[in-house]
């Protein structure tokens, strides 16, 4: 029996309070900070669990504690989203050499091209994109008072402001000086979106890739770890970025759907579309992955993460600087 | 003077090693990786044919911008005291002198671009169209075929 196996077999004893068997392993490491292991878990009643443990490896790189992220991710369960019930939390190291979730396994496809694959034999893009709309919908009527305390949350509740003043800080770090950045700056910065604050809890990651898809549709929307509150707008306009089109240039959300789509979902279903907020926050999305992509360089160069896909991240600023010019147009 | 093969032929052996005998022969994350080495190799083809006529225009244009004296027949328009040159392989070629002084110039635009306290519309779409030209000519390098299609043009059509 591996260390996974043992260690999983151990907890899920403790917590059902049922000799565990635990079955059918499979790793799928769906980002590099965190492994996702897939597996059943068969009680000696009987009853059988089809299971994902989300395992942190790494702690020094966790971007909010792990009962955080479990925690939201039940509330945007009991809003009305689809998400992954989460059955246990567990900080404990001493069962899987890390902090982990486990929660229920979701079928269908998260690998963006194949998710693009599919979309296209299927024909159901839009509809995704409206039951996204729907959800994001869902997800921000939460009531403040409802998301954990010690969320992370902009400071003097400007989330367009705190967004810029993490900028400004990243840009300092670029390795070499990007006019094309430091315009876009500029431009955010003497754009500001004139409307008070809204704040609600936000995902902040809903791009095509944290998203799983079969073919009846949407089924749940994964990797909570950077969920926060913010700016409703910022939640709709980053998976808007270019890059996580894949290709499908044409559909601005993921390659998907338009943000027509998007818009009278999230409408239809209680939210506010601001096109201009939107926008703002599309811009500095673009803005926010340029200068994400010459960091991951910087991570190949000074040897904290040597590897050629980080190395090659340099070479793709390129086109997140373009795109932002071309958003800046007019 | 090296034998042939010469560095362009060199990276074209390469480039066909990784895709018609490495490509084939592996899957999952090796064969990402080894496609992310093959396009790296590609980009290094085409820069070696095109990144000197990149550099003098890239110059001419950000020349004209901060105010260096004229466009590409000046010699030296820019401070050399700057550690612009550390990350050429030689600091005393043509094209390390050249590099060293775009990103001299690139530098001095990013200072222009965050100080000025006000900007008229005429020296943003200065700026603008000099930027779009030289992010136009990194993608013709990095990712060809990227800059057919406008982001903005729904919304500024």
């Amino acid at each position: 029996m591996n260390p996974i196996q043992s260690g999983l077999t151990r907890f899920l004893s403790e917590r059902f309070a049922d000799r565990v068997e635990v079955s059918g392993i499979t790793e799928s490491s769906a980002g590099a900070r965190r492994l996702n292991v897939l597996f059943d878990a068969t009680l000696a009643s009987g009853k059988r669990y089809e299971l994902c443990a989300t395992i942190i490896g790494n702690v020094n790189i966790l971007i909010q504690p792990i009962a955080r992220e479990a925690a939201v991710l039940r509330l945007a369960e009991s809003a009305g989203m689809p998400v992954a019930h989460v059955y246990f939390d567990c900080e404990d190291a001493s069962y899987l050499g890390g902090p982990f979730f486990i929660s229920q396994r979701i079928a269908g496809e998260t690998v963006p091209r194949r998710v693009l694959r599919m979309v296209e034999q299927v024909g159901h893009g839009e509809r995704i994109v409206a039951q996204i709309g729907a959800a994001f919908a869902a997800l921000h009527r939460v009531p403040l008072q409802h998301a954990p305390d010690d969320m992370t949350r902009p400071q003097a509740n400007s989330a367009c402001q705190q967004a810029l003043d993490n900028l400004g800080l990243q840009m300092k770090e670029l390795l070499q000086p990007s006019p094309a950045i430091s315009l876009g700056y500029r431009w955010l910065n003497s754009r500001m979106p004139a409307r008070d604050n809204i704040l609600t809890v936000i995902h902040a990651d809903t791009r095509n890739g944290n998203i799983v898809i079969s073919r009846s549709g949407l089924e749940a929307i994964l990797d909570w770890e950077g969920s926060r509150i913010g700016d409703p707008m910022e939640d709709l306009a980053w998976p808007c970025v270019r890059t996580w089109r894949f290709g499908e240039d044409e559909k601005e959300f993921g390659g998907l759907g338009s943000v027509e789509t998007l818009a009278t979902a999230y409408e239809g279903a209680g939210g506010r579309f601001e096109p201009e907020v939107f926008h703002w926050w599309k811009v500095l999305g673009n803005l926010r992955w340029a200068i994400g992509l010459a960091g991951q360089a910087h991570q190949h160069l000074d040897g904290r993460v040597p590897n050629i896909v980080m190395a090659a991240s340099g070479r793709r600023v390129c086109e997140l600087e373009y795109d932002l010019l071309c958003l800046l147009s007019g | 003077m090296q034998d042939r093969p010469n560095a362009q032929e060199l990276l074209a052996a390469v480039g066909d090693f990784l895709e018609h005998e490495v490509m084939p022969g592996v899957s999952g994350p090796l064969q990402y990786r080894s496609r992310v080495a093959l396009n790296l190799v590609r980009i290094l083809e085409r820069e070696a044919m095109l990144e000197p006529a990149h550099l003098a225009r890239e110059r001419e244009r950000l020349s004209a911008l901060v105010g260096a004296e004229t466009g590409s027949s000046m010699h030296n328009p820019v401070d050399r005291r700057s550690d612009a040159s550390s990350d050429a392989q030689s600091p005393s070629t043509p094209r390390a002198d050249l590099q060293a002084q775009v990103l001299e110039l690139n530098r001095r635009l990013v200072a222009d671009i965050e100080t000025a306290t006000s900007m008229t519309p005429e020296r943003e779409a200065a700026i603008h169209s000099a930027l779009l030209e030289i992010a136009r000519a990194k993608l013709a390098i990095c990712r060809p075929g990227y800059a057919n299609f406008d982001d903005g043009a729904k919304r500024n059509p």
